[in-house]
C-alpha cells in the first residue's frame, strides 16, 4: 500500500473507532434507560406509601420484586441491593418492614 | 495523518479533524442529557396522596363511632392521628372549632397559588365530610391539607 493511503486508512481506523466507541456507549445508555431501572425504586416507593397511608392497623402488605424495603425513620427506602443508597420517599403512615425469603413484609401498625 | 509538507496544512488539517471528532461527541452528549432530563422527572402523586392522608385523619378523628364528639376533637387527638414534619400543614375545622399542625407556611403559599403560578409549590386541597356531631345533628368536618415534598414530587434530580 503506498504511503499516502495507509495514512488515510489510519486516518480512517481512528475516526470510526472513536464514533463506534461514541455510538455503543450512548446505545448503551438507551437500553438502560429504556428498562427503566432508575424509576423502578421510586415507583414502588410512592406506590407503597399510597398503599400504606390510609390502610387499617394490623394491615400486611407482601411485596415480592426484586428490590428491598426498608424503612428509616418515617420514609420508606427501596433498593436494588443492599449497599445501593436507594430511594426515600417520606410517608405518613406508622409501619414496620420485615424481609424474609426474598419478600418484604409490610405491616402497618398504630 | 497524511504527511503533509506544508506546515499550515498540518496544522489546519489537524484542527479539522479534532472539530469532527468534537462535534460528534456534542451530539452525542445532547442526545445523552435530553434522555437524562426525561428520565429524571419524578411523578407527582401529591393529589393522590393529599385524598389519601384526608381520608386517613378524617377515620382516625371518628375512631370505630359514627359520631365525633366536640370534646374528643383535640390537638393531642390530631397529633395522634397524623405526624406532622416540614413537608406538610393539615388544619381540620369541625363546627366552630379549628386545629392545625404542620409548617404554616404552606398555608401562605396555598393561598397566593391563584395569583402565582410555579412549579414548586405545595399541593392544596381541601375535604369536606359530612358527619355526626355528639347531638346527632349533621356537622361538615373540613380537613385542609397543604402538602410540599417538592424534591420527591417536582424537582429534577438524581433518584434518591
Amino acid at each position: 500500500m503506498k504511503k499516502r493511503g495507509e495514512s488515510l486508512l489510519s486516518q480512517s481506523l481512528v475516526t470510526w473507532t472513536i464514533i463506534g466507541i461514541l455510538i455503543v456507549s450512548f446505545l448503551f445508555f438507551l437500553n438502560n434507560s429504556s428498562k427503566d431501572p432508575y424509576n423502578k425504586k421510586q415507583i414502588l416507593a410512592k406506590e407503597l406509601c399510597i398503599l400504606m397511608t390510609p390502610a387499617k392497623n394490623n394491615t400486611v402488605v407482601t411485596v415480592t420484586t426484586d428490590l428491598l424495603v426498608e424503612k428509616q425513620g418515617i420514609n420508606i427506602v427501596t433498593k436494588r441491593y443492599p449497599q445501593d443508597p436507594g430511594y426515600t420517599y417520606p410517608c405518613y403512615a406508622n409501619f414496620t418492614v420485615t424481609n424474609e425469603d426474598g419478600k418484604a413484609i409490610i405491616k402497618i401498625v398504630s | 495523518m497524511i504527511p503533509l509538507k506544508n506546515k499550515k496544512a498540518a496544522a489546519s488539517y489537524a484542527m479539522i479533524s479534532f472539530y469532527r471528532i468534537m462535534m460528534i461527541i456534542i451530539v452525542c452528549l445532547v442526545f445523552v442529557a435530553c434522555l437524562w432530563i426525561q428520565y429524571s422527572k419524578p411523578y407527582d402523586i401529591r393529589k393522590i396522596e393529599n385524598a389519601q392522608i384526608a381520608r386517613k385523619i378524617e377515620l382516625c378523628l371518628l375512631g370505630n363511632n359514627f359520631v365525633l364528639a366536640q370534646e374528643d376533637f383535640t390537638e393531642k387527638r390530631l397529633n395522634d392521628c397524623i405526624k406532622t414534619d416540614q413537608d406538610i400543614f393539615v388544619n381540620v375545622t369541625f363546627g366552630e372549632k379549628s386545629l392545625s399542625s404542620g409548617k404554616q407556611e404552606l398555608k401562605v403559599y396555598c393561598q397566593i397559588q391563584n395569583r402565582v403560578t410555579g412549579r414548586y409549590l405545595p399541593s392544596c386541597l381541601s375535604y369536606n365530610y359530612t358527619i355526626l356531631n355528639s347531638n346527632y345533628q349533621a356537622s361538615e368536618l373540613n380537613i385542609f391539607l397543604a402538602l410540599d415534598k417538592n424534591k420527591k414530587n417536582v424537582q429534577m434530580m438524581p433518584n434518591k
